[in-house]
């Protein structure tokens, strides 16, 4: 149930037709993990509970270093070394403090990833490596949880909802790691606008209206400022939703 | 018989920056050796060392996601992708 100070704190959003009341009681009553509080996942994080998800979990294995500062908003110069999941989860429980947030300082494995994602009603890629979108993807499919993914390298981003069973899967459109080298350039603003693009996904997807990212995946070009949308088609042979029925 | 190739913007500084480019070839593998063979440095980025189109490269026609063995009409856009990983 919605409280009072909910209806005050969540009024703009609440005005926004089809949405309303009902959408933000969604939000209220819903779980999502964010994979990852990098840039992607802190942004992500901020807007998740600025929301009024009633419950989000985070999830990183790394220390603050000087070096994130200039895009991983929740982490600031006095949280170096600092573990990045309480460093988020100490200003989460700040900006909105009626959010539950489970702060997890672990790297998600095979092992793992079915405990860290249960209950969740979506997840959130903020992943900075293929291999754990790889464990993750298998998961979502799996469980049957959506899983937006996101990726950024200097101005260029990308995002997409996976929905399981009706969507390609993250396998699908990408059946192999591209090779991973150093350290990427990334200008702040690129992981920001992604996550913000992922947070929209999110609300729409869990409050069930307007359309989603579902099947296509959208292109960002900061240098060019183009947004391509282009359509992803599922791969019938893929080895982690091959045999879902669409 | 030529394609419009959409180039991302890591691979226009091969092609004297440009984004778009005018290329033959009645399949994308084709059409992508075409390329590489008019910009020779781009093709570390779009092939492997055995001479497949790599996994990271995301190819669409007319928007469309495509593999690297379909076929191509005159007028087509091809264009191409690469993945990005970081977050």
């Amino acid at each position: 149930m919605l409280t009072e100070s909910d209806l005050v704190r969540y009024g703009r959003q609440i005005l926004y037709p089809g949405f309303g009341v009902k959408g933000q009681r969604k939000l209220k009553q819903s779980h999502v993990v964010v994979a990852g509080l990098g840039g992607l996942g802190t942004t992500a994080s901020v807007f998740l509970a600025c929301a009024g998800v009633g419950h989000i979990t985070i999830v990183d294995s790394d220390f603050v270093e000087l070096s994130n500062l200039n895009r991983q908003i929740l982490h600031w110069e006095q949280d170096i070394g600092e573990t990045k999941a309480l460093s988020a989860a100490r200003k989460l429980a700040k900006l909105n403090p009626s959010v539950e947030v489970t702060p997890l300082f672990e790297s998600i494995t095979e092992d793992n990833v079915r405990g860290i994602l249960r209950g969740a009603h979506a997840v959130i890629d903020g992943m900075d490596n293929f291999e754990t979108r790889f464990i993750l993807n298998s998961a979502c499919v799996g469980a049957g949880i959506p899983f937006i993914h996101a990726g950024i390298n200097g101005l260029l981003g990308e995002v997409t909802t996976i929905i399981p069973g009706k969507t390609p899967c993250f396998a699908c459109i990408f059946p192999q790691a591209p090779p991973e080298g150093e350290a990427i350039p990334v200008f702040g603003v690129t992981p920001a606008l992604m996550a913000a693009l992922q947070v929209t996904e999110t609300i729409k997807l869990l409050a069930g209206f307007g359309d989603l990212l579902a099947g296509k995946m959208l292109y960002f070009n900061g240098e060019t400022m183009e947004f391509t949308a282009v359509d992803l088609v599922r791969n019938p042979e893929c080895s982690v939703c091959g045999g879902l029925k669409r | 018989m030529s394609v419009t190739v959409k180039l991302p913007l890591l691979l226009r500084q091969f092609a004297t920056g440009q984004q778009l480019v005018e290329v033959a070839g009645y399949s994308v593998t084709e059409c992508l050796n075409n390329l590489t063979a008019q910009f020779p440095d781009m093709r570390r980025w779009l092939f492997t060392k055995q001479g497949e189109v790599a996994t990271h490269v995301r190819l669409f026609i007319n928007r469309k996601q495509a593999s690297a063995a379909e076929s191509l009409k005159d007028g087509d856009e091809l264009i191409i992708l690469l993945a990005v990983a970081g977050g």
